[in-house]
């Protein structure tokens, strides 16, 4: 890469200067000359922006600046045009799952021959999984019968065993996971990516982040465009809900026709050009310009996009029962509609959590989660979409090997349970451009730290990005003095992770 | 954000520290020599952050690579080791797999190494770094600064943007001032008389007599308090709880003690000890017994005591001082100068107190009240007491004759305990065997009881205070935040990085009283620098300090120092604690009035107004925007100051400021989120700024927001102006607070001139609700006439049910009721689209009795599609998808079958569009639900209404400039 191409936020924001100096001079004798016209040819700008969508090369900047979100194309070749992040929040065990550990059935009820190293809480003797192992595709991934209809996607996937993040803790580790640093405000992930990549279709927002029920711990922090301009930030929908009135708070326009909602807009469009035009550039502004454009569009938009009702019987039936299940229903629909970046997480709080009950809980949450996965990946597949669609599967971090102790007050006395584990956790990819049929990295014999190729969680954000057609150290945004980016000064892109 | 964000956050970047902190023997031990000193601060400053971040985790306790740990002490031959190892000599380049250390820390280590590399144990000299931690110092004013920038802090910001070569922006107009300074003094913009005014008087007292005006309204008090909120926490309930009762009934005292405090501009450092304390220096004023809401709103925590003292050191730490002391509960603070003990210091404080409930009302009403509750407690007392007897001498008689009681009796003494009362139903047994005096005396007693209750006397107000306990406790240190490990005793004092080693402590009481003069002693250097902060911070939107509850190292730095401590110096020791004081010399600055508009050169040299040369541009947050909403409206109620907590957003929201918004903690409801409230789960600093779609929504849909807009219009309307540019004046003047610019008029002449549409079908979607029959011959429905009034969530034929001439015809969401044979109920769906649909809904019938009812499905082109007779079951209809062109109707008829009695259905069908190619963002399904609201719909809005909202939309309106 040569050092014109680094694509960060200062061109951007000097196009933006330009371009609104650009549109003013156009419209020449003041705001008396701000009329419906002009508005018109505002939109003629957007249809062009759409046209452009479909052959992002042609982008110039001048459409580029008019709205932050048009989409970009990515400055390396890809294959990842968007991402659906399904996020197992509570931190799900990965001994039970995607990292099968025969010797931990071994040490079921003895002292681990290794320390047990620090998590959350106290831990004691070697907790053997309780699920079967099986082999799937001609790649041979071993995956435990909790995830064997996911698993049918094998020779789909590349399974990093080797994940490791920085504390046992959920609220610093959820935030590792999506903003690339623990405790300040830092852009989500999401939000980088809308930020580096804007998104296909202007009518939904570019970066939705479903959690039936609530906010996972650290709400809408999990979602937050920090530093970067609040339109990068993930939209927040909750998929419990039927009445699309309860899915979207006031998304129902029950005052004025749809017609005269638009003019009335157009006039409120109008009424704002001629007061942001005696104020010079000002991001908020325009940002929240952009807002009522954007919710005028969600009203109609966001009614389909959400209605699951709209497939048939027999997908409904495929994804199964559940609010997660359908949160990756609609996910396959926003992604068909071009939503840029999907993070569905498995509900309020933190399911994944199991601190006690471990086998019970287990088959509970990937009962429901195997089955609305696996029909995800295959309704991709079968669409063709999932090459150029990154799924990725994991959650906070995985879980112990070790039993957790009781503690009075936190696993109601029981021993039947995994504490936090951040030394060493499965996630996987499918689609956009991974290398598939790929096991890498490994955990010790039990699974408790990651001690072959491990990969840290700015590693693994590296990856990704360069998935998506970033390098990492680029994609950045200059704010208090200095170029940010989602890796801050970590993180080593794991080429062996790409096709 | 979670409680404990910071504290585990801390926690992250060098989690494996611990070793440190239990290891290390004293916190403040002193070098020996001025070099020394300086060679501490060295490694304290540029090399232990070195190895934290990059070194230690790989080389700690438990995981010393190559048998190095990096979280305690080195020999010299290990540090001339790492030193070769940082370089690449003698062995792989370190950090391993990582980026080489950047050249400044590489230098550091270097440095370290050749002067000895001395290791301190512990971390002696952070305080003295500490810039927040050295005293509060009048600064020299600078000289020779811009024409109208010689005041104080407008001469200590001029240096400042000189220095960098920065113009300020020029003085803002009248109109843009009057409009900040309102919203940001009392929350609400001025009206347009009061803007008017403003701008037309030439008087050069105009501003300062602006400014006093605002300080004096009561309003101001309100606007104070609810930023004051943010830091307390405030909320009316506890958070999450089992069973109990999940409201704080009485936390609104709180607030008004707050409203109060700043509308009489009690002293800060009164401020301080009333919200610690009130209950040691309270005198025949009971109120300010409230203020110690402070400490006990916050989170129950399941009752976890370890966790509610957590966040009353948090809030009490990080909301007076601006040290995040929390993080010190379970190690020694990784980079302030509080050691845990001085965190289990302030807990011995807190456990030594008890929370309780104390009135505060006036004698007047809570003598009456205590009479009242003593003489009732009294009568009970005598019920309960003559029961007892009665019961015991039954027992008696029970031992000596039993024959004369009845087998019931005897069996109700049985079930009753030997302690207890007997339940209600047993008591009214043995009453049978009560002889006449028991009996007349017992009815006496309830019947006194009962007239008593009926006349409760008014109640008192209650503070949730908090008074010590009978004697104090010391807590010793929980090693590692585990109450479990005790560590050394932690008597009750104030904080060492503050107070010094030699402080005093606390043994007569809890110390609460002591903590709070210890926090307002004049030489804290902490605490007026955090207040001065905040109160800066909500006049210009940014703070001098940007991390306004860390002053710590995590923190930032102030912007201009000089400034803090001018702000800070003279509010304790000229303007003696008083906020309106400060309020006014920050008001009066040439700073304050500055535009904010600014220069491209300004936002390439200072994009954050780190120097304050222009006035930075805000958008209003979520108290400014809801009063602003109703008092365009003049529907704003600003007469009561204080009171109850009421509903903010849903049906019946009150018309009250924001300010006595209903708060509940568990779960927020949406729009306080959308709208970017301050989380009540701990302190919050300052609010973020967000834009997303859903705040548009808000402004586009809500009902708050609308119904203000309506209002505006109906005001208007009553007015007949007779010219469009009066009507638009009109609107722009409550709205925007002033005339309408002439392209202004164009737009909104242009718009008012639009047609209407005010029919309501665009409303309810493509259902009608009404009734009819069946024209046999014709197969088609005849007569068909809407239901035209909703009413509880029916459609019906009017206001009384069963309605004279039509009986009990009505439509529900869910079903309905037909009239007579010939009234049947209609639910009819008129084609959005042309298209093949698929019609899904059952159809019941639940009643054995009367004759059931006839369900047909009616097309208006093809006749009856089908017909279900149906009594006391469930059908099914099975149809296929059918085409209907757009404009088509069908009818979903329900008839009674000979007599209408007993038959209530239910009946909600959906229609579903099942082409394939649908264009995106084609509506799919249409459910009869979408035709009926929780209220009666509104009428759709006029254009002068669309107007008006529009204003209310507009950037304009939530923008202070």
């Amino acid at each position: 890469m040569n050092n014109n191409s680094k694509y960060n936020h200062q061109q951007d924001f000097a196009d933006v200067f330009l371009s609104r100096r650009d549109l003013l001079s156009r419209m020449g004798n003041g705001f008396a000359g701000m009329s419906l016209a002009s508005i018109l040819a505002q939109e003629a700008n957007a249809q062009e922006a759409k046209k452009a969508v479909q052959k992002p090369q042609g982008v110039s900047l001048a459409q580029r600046s008019g709205n932050p979100l048009v989409a970009k194309p990515a400055p390396l070749p890809a294959k990842a045009k968007r991402v659906i992040f399904l996020f197992m929040n509570g931190g799900p065990s990965h001994v039970d799952t995607w990292d099968p550990k025969p010797q931990l059935t071994a040490y079921a009820g003895k002292t681990l021959p290794i320390a047990n190293l620090a998590t959350e809480r106290k831990t004691g003797v070697g907790l053997a999984s309780p699920f079967k192992f099986k082999r799937f595709g001609q790649s041979g991934l071993e995956v435990s019968e909790l995830f064997e209809k996911t698993a049918q996607f094998a020779d789909e996937m590349c399974v990093i065993r080797s994940m490791h993040a920085d504390v046992p803790n959920h609220e610093p580790s959820l935030l590792l996971m999506n903003c690339g640093e623990a405790r300040q405000v830092r852009p989500s992930f999401g939000s980088w990516t809308l930020y580096g990549l804007g998104t296909e279709n202007q009518n939904l927002p570019g970066f939705i982040a479903m959690c039936p029920g609530g906010y996972p711990i650290q709400e809408t922090q999990n979602w937050q465009a920090g530093f970067l301009p609040g339109i990068f930030a993930g939209t927040y929908i909750d998929p419990n809900h039927r009445e699309i009135e309860k899915i979207v708070e006031h998304i129902k326009n029950r005052n004025t026709s749809p017609n005269q909602q638009r003019e009335q807009l157009d006039i409120l469009r109008a009424l704002n050009k001629t007061h942001s035009a005696s104020r010079g550039f000002d991001q908020q502004l325009e940002s929240r310009i952009q807002s009522f454009e954007l919710g005028f569009r969600m009203q109609t938009e966001a009614s389909d996009a959400f209605d699951t009702d709209a497939e048939t019987e027999a997908t409904r039936e495929r994804y199964g029962k559940g609010n997660f299940a359908r949160a990756c229903l609609i996910g396959r629909r926003l992604a068909e509609r071009g939503v840029r970046f999907v993070q569905i997480y498995t509900g309020a709080g933190q399911p994944w959590d199991l601190h006690d009950d471990l086998e019970d809980g287990m088959r509970r949450l990937c009962g429901e989660a195997d089955r609305g996965i696996s029909a995800l990946l295959q309704d991709l597949k079968d669409r063709g979409m999932l090459e150029e669609t990154l799924v990725i599967w994991g959650g906070e971090f995985g879980r112990t090997p070790a039993v957790e102790l009781p503690t009075p007050g936190a696993n109601a006395g029981k021993m039947n349970g995994r504490d936090h584990n951040h030394w060493g956790f499965t996630y996987w990819m499918a689609g956009g451009g991974v290398k598939k049929g790929t096991v890498y990295g490994a955990t010790d014999e039990f699974g408790f730290k990651a001690v072959e190729k491990p990969v840290h969680v700015h590693d693994f954000h590296a990856t990704v990005l360069r998935l998506l057609g970033f390098d990492h150290t680029q994609l950045t945004y200059r704010y208090a003095g200095r170029d940010f980016r989602l890796t801050d000064v970590h993180g080593n892109v794991i080429s062996d992770l790409i096709a | 954000m979670s409680r404990f964000q910071s504290h585990i956050g801390l926690a992250t970047t060098i989690a494996l520290l611990v070793g440190l902190a239990a290891s290390s023997r004293g916190w403040t031990q002193a070098p020996a020599t001025k070099l020394d000193q300086e060679k501490v601060t060295f490694f304290e400053n540029s090399v232990r952050p070195v190895f934290s971040e990059s070194c230690v985790a790989c080389h700690t306790e438990g995981n010393a690579g190559g048998g190095l740990r990096l979280d305690k002490a080195v020999t010299p031959s290990q540090a001339t080791a790492i030193v070769n190892r940082i370089q690449g000599i003698g062995g792989n380049r370190m950090p391993h797999r990582a980026p080489p250390l950047k050249d400044e820390k590489l230098r550091a280590l270097l440095a370290w190494h050749k002067n000895g590399a001395i290791w301190p144990e512990g971390k002696a000299s952070l305080d003295g770094n500490l810039w927040s931690l050295k005293p509060v110092k009048l600064p020299k004013i600078p000289s020779g600064v811009p024409i109208g920038w010689t005041a104080p802090i407008d001469a200590l910001i001029a240096a400042d943007f000189t220095k960098q070569g920065i113009k300020p922006s020029p003085v803002a107009d009248r109109a843009t001032l009057i409009k900040r300074a309102s919203l940001t003094v009392t929350g609400l913009p001025p009206t347009y008389k009061q803007v008017r005014d403003f701008v037309q008087n030439k008087s050069p007292k105009a501003y300062s007599d602006l400014i006093d005006t605002l300080l004096a309204s009561p309003a101001f008090g309100e606007r104070m308090a609810r930023q004051w909120m943010d830091i307390a926490r405030y909320a009316d309930t506890k958070g999450y709880v089992f069973v109990e009762d999940r409201n704080y009934p009485n936390a609104y005292t709180y607030r008004d003690w707050l409203i109060n405090a700043f509308n009489t501009d009690l002293p800060y450092d009164q401020f301080v000890i009333q919200q610690l304390a009130a209950d040691k220096v309270v005198t025949e004023d009971r109120r300010p017994l409230a203020a110690m809401g402070f400490l006990t709103i916050g989170r129950r925590f399941l009752n976890a005591e370890n966790d509610i003292i957590g966040d009353r050191i948090d809030v009490v730490t990080r909301g007076f001082l601006g040290l995040t002391v929390q993080c010190a509960r379970c190690h020694d603070h990784k980079f302030d100068p509080v050691p845990t003990r001085d965190y289990y210091s302030l807990y011995s404080v807190f456990a030594s107190s008890q929370e309780e409930s104390l009135t505060i009302s006036e004698k007047s009403i809570s003598d009456p009240w205590n009479a009242y509750n003593t003489k009732l407690s009294s009568l009970k007392t005598d019920r309960d007491s003559l029961i007892r007897r009665a019961v015991t001498r039954l027992r008696g008689v029970v031992a000596s004759s039993p024959e004369n009681l009845s087998a019931k009796v005897k069996e109700a003494l049985q079930l009753t305990r030997l302690d207890d009362l007997p339940a209600p139903d047993r008591l009214k047994t043995m009453m049978q065997s009560f002889v006449p005096e028991e009996t007349s005396n017992y009815e006496k007693l309830i019947s006194e009881i009962a007239t008593m209750e009926k006349s409760t006397p008014a109640s008192p107000e209650f503070a949730m205070a908090m008074t010590d306990k009978a004697s104090p406790i010391t807590v010793n240190v929980h090693k590692r935040g585990n109450p479990g490990i005790a560590g050394e005793p932690a008597p009750r004092q104030f904080l060492q990085c503050i107070a010094g080693e030699q402080r005093p402590e606390w043994k007569e009481s809890s110390g609460r009283l002591d903590l709070a003069k210890s926090i307002v002693d004049v030489n804290n250097p902490l605490t007026a620098r955090v207040y001065v902060n905040r109160v800066w911070m909500n006049l210009f939107a940014k703070g001098i300090v940007r991390t306004p509850s860390d002053f710590g190292k995590q923190g930032e730095k102030p912007t201009n120092g000089p400034l803090l401590d001018y702000l800070a110096y003279t509010f304790m020791h000229t303007d003696g604690w008083s906020t309106k004081k400060l309020m006014k010399r920050m008001l009066m600055s040439r700073a304050y009035m500055g535009s904010s508009d600014i220069s491209p050169e300004v936002a390439i040299k200072d994009p954050e107004n780190r120097t304050f040369s222009h006035q930075n541009r805000r958008r209003y947050d979520m108290e400014q925007l809801r009063d602003s909403l109703l008092f365009a409206s003049s529907k704003l109620a600003t007469t009561k100051v204080g009171g109850k907590s009421e509903e903010l957003w849903d049906k019946g929201y009150t018309a009250r400021r924001a300010v006595y918004g209903f708060i509940e903690r568990q779960n927020l409801p949406l729009t306080f989120k959308t709208l970017d409230f301050a989380s009540p789960d701990a302190s919050s600093p300052m609010r973020f700024v967000t834009t997303v779609p859903q705040q548009a929504l808000f402004m586009m849909n809500s009902p708050l927001v609308t119904d203000q807009a309506r209002e505006i219009a109906r005001v208007i309307s009553e007015e007949n102006a007779k010219t469009n540019t009066k009507v638009i004046n009109a609107a722009m003047r409550s709205v925007l607070g002033r005339d309408a610019s002439p392209s202004e008029l164009q737009i909104g002449t242009a718009f008012l001139s639009k047609p209407e549409d005010l029919s309501d079908e665009l409303l309810n979607g493509p259902w009608t609700m009404g009734y009819g029959t069946i024209n046999i011959a014709l197969d088609r429905v005849a007569g068909f006439k809407k239901l035209t009034t909703l009413m509880n969530g029916n459609y019906q034929a009017g206001t009384v049910l069963p309605d004279k001439d039509l009986g009990w015809v009505m439509l529900s969401k869910d079903g309905g009721h037909p009239g007579s044979k010939d009234v049947m109920s209609i639910r009819r769906f008129t084609a959005p689209v042309t298209g093949e649909y698929r019609i899904d809904g059952t159809i019941t019938h639940g009643n054995t009795q009367g004759d059931g009812i006839v369900a047909r499905i009616v097309s208006s082109t093809k006749g009856t599609l089908g017909l279900w007779s149906i009594h006391n079951t469930t059908v099914t209809p099975k149809l296929d998808a059918i085409k209907l062109t757009k404009g088509e109707q069908l009818d979903f008829v329900v008839a009674c079958g000979e007599t209408p009695d007993f038959d209530g259905f239910g009946w909600a069908p959906s229609l579903k569009l099942v082409d394939a190619g649908l264009s995106k963002g084609q509506r799919r399904s249409w459910l009869t639900a979408d035709a009926f609201t929780d209220t009666a719909a509104p009428k759709p809005m006029s254009r002068l209404e669309q107007f008006i909202h529009a204003l209310m939309m507009s950037n304009e309106f939530v923008t202070i400039d």
